[in-house]
C-alpha cells in the first residue's frame, strides 16, 4: 500500500476514535477551562501545521514536480 | 521503623515521598498501578533512563508506608542538591523547559503523557537536568488535551519569556507565585513586540485571555478535544517558543572579574594550590562556594568529586558558568544564583514545599573566597553575624580574609562613611574562632589576604539546632 494511503487510513482511524471516546480527563492538578480552550483553539491550526511538515516532501514534490518525493530518496539523490 | 511523609509531595494521590532511616522512599498508591505498569511495560522508563532524562529506581520488597493504599516502594537515585527555578540562570531554567517537552514527545512515542509540568520536577546533576517525579505519567487517551498545558506554560514558558524579553531578574517572580507566574500578569509585563511571535502570543497573551474569559464557565473538560496530531503540533510549538528565547549576556560589574581582582597571575596560582590543598585535607562529599563568580575556584572542588555548588548573585557569572559546566558535560558542578544577603527561605504550603538554603545543608565544606568584606562592609553585617550564618551552613569552612587595605575594600569604602572599626584580622579571628576551632592559617603570597581553614565546633547556633532536630 503506497506510504500516503496508509497516512490516511491512519488519520481516519484516529479521527474515528477520537469521536468514540469521550473521556474525563482525570488530572490532579487545575488544567482550567481556560487553559483547554486556547488549547484547542490552537490544535486545530497547530495540528495543520504537523500534518504539512509530514507531508512536506510530498506537497514540495507536487509543486516542483520532483519524483523523489520521499525524504530517504531525497538523501540518496543528493549523494 | 519510623516513617516521615516528605513534606513536598502531598498534592499527587498517585503516591508520596517518605523518609524510612534516612532514606528516601516513594510509594507508588494502588490508584496509580495501570499508569505505572505502562511506563514500567511500555519501554518509557528505560528509554528515559537510558537517556539520562529520568531518575532511575529500584522496586523494594519492604514493607509500605500506608499499607491500605500501596502498589509499589520505590527507592529513587538520589539527587545531590535540590535546586529550585528561581536559582537558575537563564539557560538553566530553558534546558529544564526543553527537557520537560522532550520527555512528553517520548512519552507520547509510548502511549502515555506528562501529567504534570512542574518546574520543581525537574532537578540538576550537576549541570545535567533530569526528571525526578516517576508517578508524572499517565496513559494516554486519544483526543485528550494536555492537562499540563497550563502548568508549562506557567512554570516554564512564562518566566523564561519575561527573563528573555523584559528582565533576567523576573525569575524571582516564582518565589512569590508557588504555581508559576499568572499569565495575565506576564502578559501585562511582556514587551508589546512579543504580540509578534506566534508561539509567546497565542500561549502567553492568548492563553491568558482565554483563561480570564472562562474563569466562571462550568464547562468541563469533557467537551474539549484535541487530536493526537494536534498534541503533538502544540508541544512542537510549545518548544519552538521555548527554544527561541534568548539572553544575550550584557557586561556587568563581575563579568571580567578575574581579571580585574588584587590578584597577579602567581598569586591566583598559589592561591588555588593553597585551596585545593585544605579540600584535600577535609575530603569533603559536598562543597558550596558562596561567592563563586564564574566558578574558577569550585572547580578545585568538583574536579576532587566533590557534589560542588557554585553559588553567586551576579545572573551572568552563573549563565557563563554554567555554559561551561554544560559543554564539559560535568555533573559534579552545579552552578546556581543565590543572593547571600537574602538567601532562597523556606516556601509554599506550611513554609514546607520548598526548603530554605539552610535547610539543604550543611555541606560538608563551605568555601567563602572574596566574600567576607561584600557582606561586611558591603552590606552591614557584623563579622559574628556572617560566622554565625556561614556556621550554619557549613562543617567545614575555608575561608579568606580580606583587609581593608585591599584595594577591592577601598573600593566599596570609597564612597561611603568607614563604621567599621572592628572590621580587622583581630576582630575577624574572634567572631570565627567563638564557633569554629582553626585548623590551618596561610598568608597569599604577593596579596594582603589570608586563608584559613576552619572547622565547625558542633552544632551550636540557633540555626543548626532546630534544623537537625
Amino acid at each position: 500500500m503506497p506510504r500516503h494511503q496508509i497516512a490516511l487510513r491512519i488519520a481516519a482511524l484516529a479521527l474515528i476514535l477520537q469521536v468514540l471516546t469521550t473521556r474525563q480527563a482525570d488530572a490532579y492538578i487545575d488544567p482550567g477551562s481556560g487553559s483547554f480552550f486556547v488549547q484547542m483553539l490552537l490544535a486545530g491550526l497547530l495540528g495543520a501545521g504537523m500534518a504539512i511538515k509530514a507531508y512536506w516532501h510530498r506537497i514540495k514534490a507536487f509543486f516542483t514536480g520532483n519524483k523523489d518525493s520521499s525524504p530517504a530518496e531525497d538523501e540518496s539523490s543528493d549523494s | 521503623m519510623t516513617d516521615t511523609l516528605h513534606s513536598s509531595s502531598f498534592r499527587d494521590p498517585s503516591g508520596f515521598l517518605f523518609r524510612r532511616n534516612g532514606t528516601l522512599l516513594r510509594q507508588v498508591n494502588d490508584s496509580y498501578a495501570e499508569h505505572y505498569d505502562q511506563l514500567m511495560s511500555s519501554g518509557l522508563y528505560n528509554a528515559l533512563v537510558k537517556k539520562g532524562w529520568l531518575v532511575a529506581h529500584e522496586e523494594l520488597e519492604t514493607e509500605p508506608a500506608e499499607a491500605n493504599s500501596s502498589y509499589r516502594i520505590l527507592q529513587p537515585e538520589l539527587i545531590p542538591f535540590i535546586s529550585y527555578p528561581y536559582e537558575w540562570s537563564f539557560s538553566q531554567y530553558q534546558d529544564a523547559a526543553l527537557l520537560t517537552l522532550d520527555i512528553q514527545n517520548l512519552a507520547l512515542d509510548h502511549g502515555m503523557t506528562l501529567k504534570d509540568a512542574s518546574a520543581y520536577n525537574i532537578q540538576f546533576i550537576g549541570s545535567r537536568p533530569v526528571l525526578i517525579d516517576t508517578l508524572s505519567f499517565e496513559i494516554y487517551e486519544e483526543g485528550s488535551p494536555w492537562v499540563a498545558y497550563r502548568q508549562y506554560c506557567q512554570h516554564f514558558l512564562a518566566p523564561l519569556a519575561l527573563m528573555s524579553y523584559r528582565d533576567v531578574r523576573l525569575s524571582q517572580l516564582m518565589r512569590a507565585h508557588i504555581d508559576g507566574v499568572p499569565l495575565d500578569l506576564t502578559s501585562e509585563l511582556l514587551p508589546k513586540r512579543t504580540r509578534l511571535r506566534f508561539g509567546l502570543f497565542s500561549h502567553l497573551v492568548l492563553h491568558a485571555r482565554s483563561q480570564k474569559k472562562m474563569e466562571h464557565s462550568n464547562e468541563g473538560s469533557r467537551s474539549f478535544k484535541v487530536s493526537a496530531m494536534a498534541l503533538r503540533g502544540l508541544v512542537s510549538s510549545l518548544r519552538n517558543a521555548t527554544a527561541k528565547l534568548e539572553w544575550k549576556l550584557p557586561d556587568t560589574e563581575w563579568g571580567d572579574y578575574y581579571d580585574d581582582t588584587n590578584y597577579s597571575d602567581e598569586a591566583a596560582e598559589k592561591k588555588a594550590e593553597l585551596v585545593g590543598a585544605m579540600l584535600d585535607a577535609i575530603g569533603p562529599k559536598t562543597v558550596w562556594d558562596l561567592g563563586a563568580n564564574t566558578g574558577l575556584f569550585s572547580q578545585l572542588a568538583s574536579v576532587r568529586g566533590a557534589h560542588t555548588v557554585a553559588c553567586d548573585i551576579d545572573p551572568v557569572a552563573v549563565e557563563k558558568n554554567y555554559r561551561m559546566r554544560r559543554k564539559a558535560k560535568d555533573e559534579k558542578h552545579l552552578p546556581l544564583r543565590l543572593d547571600l544577603t537574602n538567601p532562597s527561605p523556606a516556601l509554599g504550603w506550611n513554609h514546607d514545599e520548598r526548603s530554605s538554603l539552610a535547610q539543604r545543608g550543611p555541606a560538608d565544606a563551605v568555601i567563602a573566597l572574596a566574600l567576607i568584606h561584600h557582606l561586611a562592609i558591603g552590606n552591614n553585617v557584623p563579622l559574628s553575624r556572617v560566622a554565625e550564618f556561614l556556621h550554619s551552613l557549613s562543617r567545614h569552612l575555608i575561608i579568606e580574609w580580606v583587609p581593608k587595605s585591599d584595594s577591592q575594600v577601598k573600593r566599596l569604602l570609597s564612597s561611603r562613611e568607614d563604621i567599621f572599626p572592628n572590621y580587622d584580622k583581630n576582630g575577624f579571628e574572634e567572631a570565627f574562632t567563638a564557633l569554629f576551632k582553626v585548623d590551618r592559617t596561610v598568608s597569599i603570597e604577593g596579596t594582603e589576604r589570608t586563608l584559613y581553614a576552619l572547622s565547625s565546633n558542633g552544632p551550636t547556633t540557633e540555626n543548626r539546632s532546630t534544623r537537625d532536630a
